[in-house]
C-alpha cells in the first residue's frame, strides 16, 4: 500500500505515488539546478518538464491510474540525467559557457561537505567532517571533545560556527554528494527508497515528539545565531581595541618619537578613528563572507564566484586591509600624540602645585630665586638632610643637563662689620658656590663635590667621634649633640654635606648683605645637582676703621675711612 | 579512442544538421523530432535534444509557436527561420562534399587529393 498524491503539471492533473513524486521532484530540481548555470537553461529545464508531462499524459491515455516509481524511473532513463543531456552537447564544442567540462564531470563523484543528519550527536558536524575526510566519526568526536577541553572552550565556538555554516544534507541528492557517490538516477532512487524506509521507522514515534524536537531545534538555531552575532560584534570591538592599542603603543610611539617637535601628528584628524572602525568592519565582514562562501562551496551549495566579482571582492578586501592598517598607524600616532600631550599637561599641573609648595618654603625663609634655567622638577628637597632628619627641607635642584642654572639668594639687614657666612651644602660637580655680597663686593666659596655620600661634615663628625671626649668637642662642632646623627646619617655613609664658609664679608653703612647659593658664577658647572641649607651669618669682628666711630651720619664715616 | 566513442562523436556532429533537415519540410514539436531521431538511432537519451533546440533558437536559426494539444501540455512547434534556411543550405553543400569525398575514398582510396582540389 502506497500513499498517492495528485500533481498539477501545465494544467493537467496526474495521480502519482509518493515515492515516485519524490524521485521526480528530485530529478527536476537536479535538472533546474544544473541548467541554471547556462544561458537559457531555465527554458531547457522547462522543456524537459513538459516532456515528462507529455509522457505522463501518454501513460494516462494508456489507462495507467497512478504513476509509480518504476514509471518515473523509466521516464528518467529515457530523457537522461543532466550530465548525459548536457554531455552530448559538449562534444560539438559549441555549448556551455559556464563551467569547464573537466570540473563538471568530476562533480558527480567529488565529495561535498555536509552535516550528516542520520548520524549525529549534536549537529552532525563531526560525522559530516568524518565523511568528508573519510575517517571514523568516533575519532573526530573524541578529538573535538579533547580540543573543547584544552582550548578552554574555543572549540565550542568553532563547532557552533561550523554548525551554522555547513549545511545539513537534507535532500537525497545532498546525501549522495556527501557520500561522494555520483548523482545519477540509480543512486538517487536507492537513496530515496532507503530514506522512505527510514521515514517509516520514524513514523512509529509519536508525532508530538517529532514536532517538539523540530521546534526546539529551531529555537536553538535562533539562539545560536544571536549568540554568534553577539560574539561577532564583540569580536570586532575587542579586535579593534587590541590592534589599535598595539598600533598606538608601538608604531605610534616610534612615529611620535620620530615626529618629535613637529606638528605633523596634530594634523591627523580625529576622524581617523571612524576610518579605522569602518575599514575594520568592512574587512572583517568581507573575510567572514568569504569564509562562509568557502564552506558553502565545499558543500557544493553555491557556484564559484564569477571572475569579475571575485576580482572586485579581492580588490575591496585589499583596499579595506590597506586602509585599515594605514589608518590604524595614523590613529596610533594621533592617539600617542594626544596621550603624550595629556600626560605632559598633567605633569605640568602637578609640577606647578609642587613648585608652589616649594616656593612657599623659599618665601618663608626669605629666599628669592634669581635664576632657574633647565632645572628639574624641584627647587627644594627633603630626605637627605645631613643629620638624617627626613622631613627637614633644604634648597636643592637637579637636572640631567649640565646647562642647568640655579641661584637663590637672600638679603639681610645687619649692623656694619665683618661677617662670616657658613652654610651646609653638597653637590656632585664643580662650579657650585656659596656667595655673599655686600657693598658691591662679592665673595665666593666653592662647595666641595662629594656627591651624596661622605662629605666634609661627615668626616668632621667622624674625627669628633674618634677624638677623646671632652667639653670642647661639641663646642668645636658648633652643633652640640649632632655629630653622632651626622655620622649615622645614610646608614653611616653620610649624605655628602660639607660646611662651606665665606669669611671677611665687610658690611658697610647701608647694612645689607646678600648671600645664597649658585652654580652660575664659576661658568664651569659640570655637575647635575646641588643642595644647600642652614645659612648663618656671624659677626666676626668690627671693621678695622669704621668700628671705632660709628655715628649715624654717613659723611664722617667716609671721611674716617679715607 | 574506441569505436563506440568515434561513432558517438560522428552522431553528435550530425545531430544539428539532422534536426534542421527534419524541420525543413514542416514545423515539428520536440516529441516528433525525438521520435524521428530515435528511429534513426541518432540519440541515446531524449533530453539531449532540448539544449540543442534552445541553442539553435538562440542563434536565430529556429523559431517556435505554441499549439494546443489534445492530450498533455501545449506544444512548441519549431520551424526554420530564413537565417536557418541559409545555414542549412550551407550545411547541405558541406555534407554533399563530405559524402562525395567519403564515397570516393571508399571506392578508390588511391586518388583523393585531385578530387578534393578540383572542387
Amino acid at each position: 500500500m502506497k500513499k498517492n498524491i495528485t500533481i498539477n503539471m501545465f494544467g493537467s492533473l496526474y495521480a502519482i505515488d509518493e515515492d515516485a513524486y519524490e524521485l521526480l521532484n528530485q530529478y527536476q530540481d537536479n535538472m533546474r539546478r544544473y541548467f541554471s548555470r547556462q544561458e537559457g537553461g531555465e527554458e531547457i529545464a522547462e522543456d524537459i518538464e513538459r516532456r515528462v508531462a507529455e509522457l505522463f499524459a501518454e501513460l494516462t491515455a494508456k489507462g495507467v491510474k497512478a504513476i509509480t516509481i518504476e514509471h518515473v524511473q523509466d521516464i528518467i532513463s529515457r530523457i537522461g540525467n543532466p550530465e548525459q543531456v548536457d554531455g552530448q552537447e559538449e562534444g560539438d564544442g559549441t555549448a556551455t559557457d559556464a563551467i569547464p567540462p573537466g570540473e563538471e564531470s568530476k562533480e558527480g563523484t567529488r565529495k561535498k561537505l555536509f552535516r550528516d543528519p542520520d548520524d549525529k550527536m549534536l549537529g552532525g558536524v563531526c560525522s559530516g567532517l568524518a565523511r568528508f575526510f573519510g575517517i571514523d566519526a568516533l575519532w573526530l568526536r573524541l578529538l573535538a571533545v579533547l580540543l573543547a577541553w584544552f582550548s578552554v572552550g574555543t572549540m565550542i565556538v568553532v563547532y557552533l560556527v561550523l554548525w551554522i555554516v555547513i549545511p545539513e544534507a537534507c535532500t537525497p541528492e545532498d546525501r549522495l554528494r556527501m557520500q561522494g557517490r555520483p548523482v545519477n538516477m540509480e543512486n538517487l532512487r536507492d537513496e530515496i527508497m532507503g530514506n522512505i524506509r527510514k521515514a517509516g521507522q520514524y513514523a512509529a514515534q509519536p508525532e508530538t515528539r517529532r514536532t517538539a524536537k523540530g521546534c526546539l531545534g529551531k529555537l536553538l538555531k535562533v539562539l545560536l545565531v544571536l549568540l554568534l552575532a553577539g560574539l561577532f560584534l564583540f569580536g570586532i570591538g575587542g579586535a579593534v581595541l587590541y590592534i589599535f592599542y598595539f598600533c598606538a603603543n608601538y608604531i605610534g610611539h616610534m612615529s611620535a618619537v620620530a615626529l618629535h617637535g613637529t606638528s605633523a601628528a596634530f594634523h591627523i584628524s580625529q576622524n581617523i578613528y571612524w576610518v579605522i572602525l569602518a575599514s575594520f568592519t568592512v574587512l572583517v565582514s568581507l573575510t567572514l563572507y568569504l569564509v562562509v562562501r568557502l564552506f558553502a562551496r565545499l558543500s557544493g551549495r553555491t557556484r564559484p564566484l564569477s571572475a569579475p566579482k571575485r576580482t572586485a571582492l579581492v580588490v575591496l578586501w585589499l583596499a579595506a586591509a590597506v586602509t585599515f592598517f594605514v589608518s590604524a598607524i595614523r590613529g596610533g600616532i594621533r592617539y600617542n600624540y594626544d596621550e603624550t600631550r595629556r600626560r605632559m599637561e598633567q605633569q605640568t599641573r602637578r609640577d606647578s602645585t609642587f613648585i608652589h609648595e616649594q616656593t612657599d618654603f623659599l618665601a618663608e625663609g626669605g629666599w628669592t630665586v634669581v635664576r632657574h634655567k633647565n632645572c628639574g622638577d624641584r627647587y627644594v628637597k627633603s630626605g637627605e638632610y645631613y643629620t638624617g632628619m627626613r622631613e627637614k627641607q633644604y634648597i636643592d635642584t637637579w637636572s640631567h643637563d649640565h646647562g642647568m642654572e640655579y641661584e637663590v639668594e637672600k638679603t639681610e639687614k645687619v649692623a656694619p662689620g665683618v661677617y662670616r657666612l657658613t652654610a651646609m651644602a653638597r653637590t656632585d660637580g664643580h662650579g657650585c658656590d656659596i656667595f655673599a655680597r655686600s657693598g658691591g663686593k662679592e665673595l665666593l666659596s666653592a662647595v666641595p663635590p662629594y656627591g651624596n655620600t661622605g662629605g666634609g661634615l661627615w668626616q668632621e663628625a667622624r674625627k669628633m667621634s674618634e677624638a677623646p671626649a671632652d667639653t670642647t668637642r661639641d663646642a668645636t662642632l658648633k652643633m652640640p649633640g649632632q655629630w653622632q646623627s651626622i655620622l649615622d646619617a645614610n646608614d653611616g655613609k653620610g649624605f655628602g654635606w660639607s660646611r662651606v664658609a665665606v669669611g671677611g664679608i665687610t658690611v658697610g653703612q647701608d647694612g645689607t648683605v646678600t648671600y645664597g647659593v649658585t652654580n652660575a658664577r664659576s661658568g664651569a658647572w659640570d655637575g647635575t645637582w646641588f643642595s644647600a641649607t642652614d645659612f648663618r651669618l656671624e659677626k666676626v669682628d668690627a671693621p678695622a676703621t669704621p668700628r671705632k666711630t660709628k655715628p649715624h651720619p654717613s659723611k664722617p664715616v667716609s671721611q674716617q675711612a679715607i | 579512442m574506441n569505436a563506440d566513442n568515434a561513432k558517438s562523436q560522428m552522431r553528435k556532429g550530425m545531430l544539428e544538421f539532422c534536426v534542421m533537415l527534419l524541420l525543413r519540410k514542416a514545423p515539428a514539436y520536440a516529441s516528433d523530432i525525438i521520435t524521428r531521431l530515435k528511429e534513426a538511432n541518432l540519440i541515446v537519451v531524449e533530453g539531449t535534444l532540448y539544449p540543442l533546440l534552445t541553442r539553435l533558437k538562440k542563434d536565430g536559426l529556429l523559431s517556435y509557436e505554441w499549439r494546443e494539444s489534445t492530450q498533455g501540455p501545449p506544444r512548441k512547434y519549431y520551424s526554420l527561420t530564413p537565417d536557418g534556411e541559409t545555414f542549412l543550405a550551407g550545411l547541405d553543400s558541406a555534407w554533399n562534399e563530405l559524402a562525395a569525398t567519403v564515397s570516393h575514398l571508399k571506392s578508390d582510396g588511391a586518388a583523393p587529393q585531385p578530387q578534393e582540389t578540383a572542387h
